[in-house]
């Protein structure tokens, strides 16, 4: 309780609504996917498949060029036509394989194998084969275990902490498919060598009612509700234990069903959008298409990420990747003017590293660069909170974030020549 | 207007009231109750001090070569403060002096809001203080209810409680009168009860400081539990000194002014505390009987260095709690 007190940070307006609610969205009207199969970060993979091959959902499109890493796997029934180049918000510089698609069948509901006793190895060359990416932060699910399995943390957390305002994505999985993502964390207990295992979740509990499945309070990590940004995320980082809700389910179908990850699960919400809701769509979807199910407006500001974190995305013609979470379509393009700072301490109170923004925006402003190193701006994790707080309307993070550049230059010209006072 | 081009997006749920509005609508009604308990005196003070400081404000704007002349309703708040703290009889030319110095010499010099070293209306009325304290401190009696209008020059005057206490005279005032307001005052000082509910209201909206004004008020208590100017008991002593002068109103308004007073919590603490000690030293060692424009103005300038070493001195707690962890 004392904690919950001396804990920092901004207490949001949840906007989860109605999108955590609902049932989730899987559109049927999908004409072509773009998969990406070369990456600047990971993928690096030739076509095993001729082009004009008829193609199934599942089926392996791509393999890496040196034998190491994953696998690309169509996501679609439909038939494999060329590949492009092009860049991507998360990937970069990427190549892409289109397939059309011919049918959308509604896949049937086929009863899951029994799941046999796996040993760690197996785990790890299951997500490894089934190409598993964790969406938290993009990362192949296999190297995170592997991680795990030399660091032996006490627990393990499916993190389901969405504390931005809009994104819930998480709980839209864990809403639908509870067994599937708490049978998932298991097995990556199982592999990191432990029996605790938890789900993260700040969503309040009159939510935990209403799943479709039964939940178990011994599997619930609960986390205070609309609060910004949560210091329990960083505990996590520090004992690597952090796995997306998405990974989990999606290791649970590769043991189960023998299925690679080819769906993935997207918030996308704002006020441009007339049915704000959680959208499963097959990997490498085009974006225009997922926003045409929820009415959402392509012409308003897109924002990739939530509120507090994501970056702007200028195309609507995006391929949806397993990382993409949450898209937010926003009427409002321009914000008020920022006015004088007038020192009210809000950015202050509301930092979770227990800096003082406001006094090193002042001085980076000022350019008075020699003061910086002493206000410690490289503690700065860019939370952002301070400019959502700034009654001003000012731009404080950015210009921290000025600063912890500035202060870092400034560390390494004094390393190269330390001078006496 | 500026693009929206990066993150946060969307800030519309976090401080959209601005801050001088707050103030403002905190004002109002000590300025009804003294507009139904003196007359209509203290509106055309008002009038004079708001309009002083729009046009000063105007004025200096211009001469800095600025678009936005009356860039935001900070102005507003120095006159209005202003004449919060003069008497009824004060006359009208007080007021518009007070709110010109604020503005001309105080804050614009400076660099304007946000940037000036002084609270504007602390200064403004430190100046009148001392150069009109027999203006200053002329209070209308409040037993003889008479209605103060712009023309009335020679009301019955009567002894405030902060000057009863200066002369060490025997309080003729009951708690639940000086609760009230029922004492010859200042325009928006004398009724604690609603100055305690724009308190509230201020606490709510996140506009005032609660370790600030609490730590200011409770040093204010305990240092006249320990040192009573008055016969009638130690707790008589606390009432007396908390609800004279413009103590009260001071430690909301003035105290609180963001740009001047510290932003880190601690540092707001150790703030208060100090101004809290010397109003209380300048009311028994100083020279008029009310010294709180003083004080909030010599401990204005101890508000960044104070800021500075509290913040260092919790980061490295802090820090070294990181480490331990």
């Amino acid at each position: 309780m004392a904690k919950r007190f001396s804990q920092r940070g901004l207490r949001l307006y949840s906007k989860k609504e109605p999108a955590a609610s609902l049932d989730i969205i899987r559109p049927t009207n999908i004409r072509q996917v773009s998969i990406p199969i070369k990456t600047e970060t990971g993928l690096n993979c030739e076509l095993v498949v001729d082009f004009d091959t008829v193609v199934k959902p599942g089926q392996k499109l791509a393999a890496p060029l040196d034998g190491e890493g994953l696998c690309v796997y169509s996501s679609v029934a439909g038939v494999v036509t060329k590949t492009y180049e092009s860049t991507h918000p998360v990937l970069g510089a990427v190549t892409y394989v289109i397939v059309e698609c011919s049918t959308m069948d509604i896949p049937e509901t086929i009863a899951p194998q029994e799941i046999s006793l796996l040993t760690p190895e197996e785990i790890c060359q299951l997500a490894e084969s089934h190409s598993i990416i964790d969406e938290l932060d993009g990362t192949p699910l296999y190297k995170k275990l592997r991680n795990m399995m030399e660091a032996h943390p006490s627990v393990v957390f499916a993190d389901a902490i969405e504390d931005e305002a809009y994104q819930s994505s998480a709980w839209g999985t864990i809403y639908e498919d509870f067994f599937q993502v708490i049978t998932g964390l298991r097995l990556i207990a199982q592999c990191a060598g432990t029996e605790r295992y938890q789900i993260a979740s700040a969503m309040p509990r009159h939510y935990w009612r209403h799943t479709k499945e039964h939940v178990d309070s011994k599997y619930l990590y609960l986390a205070r509700p609309n609060f910004y940004p949560h210091d329990d995320l960083q505990h996590m980082e520090k004992e690597e234990c952090r796995v997306g809700v998405q990974a989990c389910r999606a290791l649970f179908r590769a043991a189960a069903y023998d299925e690679p990850q080819i769906e993935c699960l997207l918030t996308i919400n704002g006020d441009a959008v007339s049915l704000p809701a959680n959208v499963r769509v097959p990997v490498g979807t085009s974006l225009r298409l997922a926003l045409e199910i929820v009415g959402g407006d392509p012409e308003a500001l897109l924002v990739l990420g939530d509120n507090m974190k994501g970056v702007e995305i200028s195309s609507v013609d995006v391929p949806i990747v397993p990382s993409m979470t949450c898209i937010l379509c926003l009427k409002e393009k321009t914000l008020p003017n920022p006015t004088v700072c007038q020192y009210c301490g809000l950015c202050a109170r509301v930092c979770h590293r227990h800096l003082m923004p406001f006094e090193i925006a002042r001085r980076y402003e000022n350019k008075q660069y020699s003061f910086l190193p002493a206000l410690h701006p490289g503690d700065c994790d860019g939370c952002n909170a301070c400019s959502f707080a700034c009654p001003a309307h000012r731009e404080v993070a950015e210009a921290v974030a000025g600063a912890k550049e500035e202060s870092s230059i400034n560390q390494i010209m004094w390393e190269v020549t330390p001078n006496g006072d | 207007m500026a693009t929206n081009n990066h993150a946060p997006f969307s800030k519309e749920s976090y401080a959209t009231i601005p801050l001088p509005v707050n103030v403002l609508v905190a004002l109002f009604p000590l300025y009804v109750f003294s507009v139904v308990f003196f007359g209509t005196r203290p509106l055309i003070l008002l009038c004079a001090s708001v309009l002083t400081a729009m046009a000063c404000e105007g004025i200096s704007n211009w001469l800095m070569l600025r678009k936005n002349r009356f860039q935001d309703g900070t102005a507003i708040v120095t006159g209005a403060l202003i004449a919060s703290v003069m008497s009824p009889l004060t006359p009208i030319f007080v007021p518009i002096l007070a709110s010109a110095f604020a503005i001309l010499v105080v804050k614009m010099p400076f660099g304007g809001t946000g940037r000036n070293l002084f609270n504007p209306a602390a200064s403004g009325i430190a100046l009148t203080t001392v150069c009109f304290p027999n203006l200053m401190f002329m209070y209308p009696d409040n037993e003889i209810r008479v209605s103060i209008t712009a023309f009335t020059f020679d009301a019955t005057q009567a002894p405030s409680p902060a000057s009863e206490l200066f002369t060490h005279a025997k309080s003729s005032y009951l708690w639940y009168d000086l609760l009230l307001g029922d004492v010859p005052g200042a325009i928006g000082t004398t009724a604690i009860l609603i100055l305690f509910a724009c308190a509230v209201f201020l606490f709510a909206r996140r506009s005032l400081s609660p370790a600030l004004t609490l730590s200011f008020l409770v040093t204010c208590a305990v240092f006249s539990l320990l040192f009573p100017r008055t016969d009638e008991g130690r707790l008589q002593s606390i009432l007396l000194e908390l609800c004279s002068g413009y103590l009260f109103f001071g430690s909301i308004f003035f105290l609180n002014d963001p740009t001047t007073s510290p932003s880190h919590t601690l540092a707001r603490i150790v703030y208060g505390v100090m101004t809290g000690l010397l109003v209380m030293l300048l009311r028994h060692f100083g020279q008029f009987e009310e010294g709180m424009c003083f004080a909030v103005m010599l401990c204005n300038v101890l508000a960044s260095p104070l800021d500075r070493v509290c913040w260092k001195l919790l980061h490295h707690r802090h820090k070294r709690k990181e480490a331990a962890a």
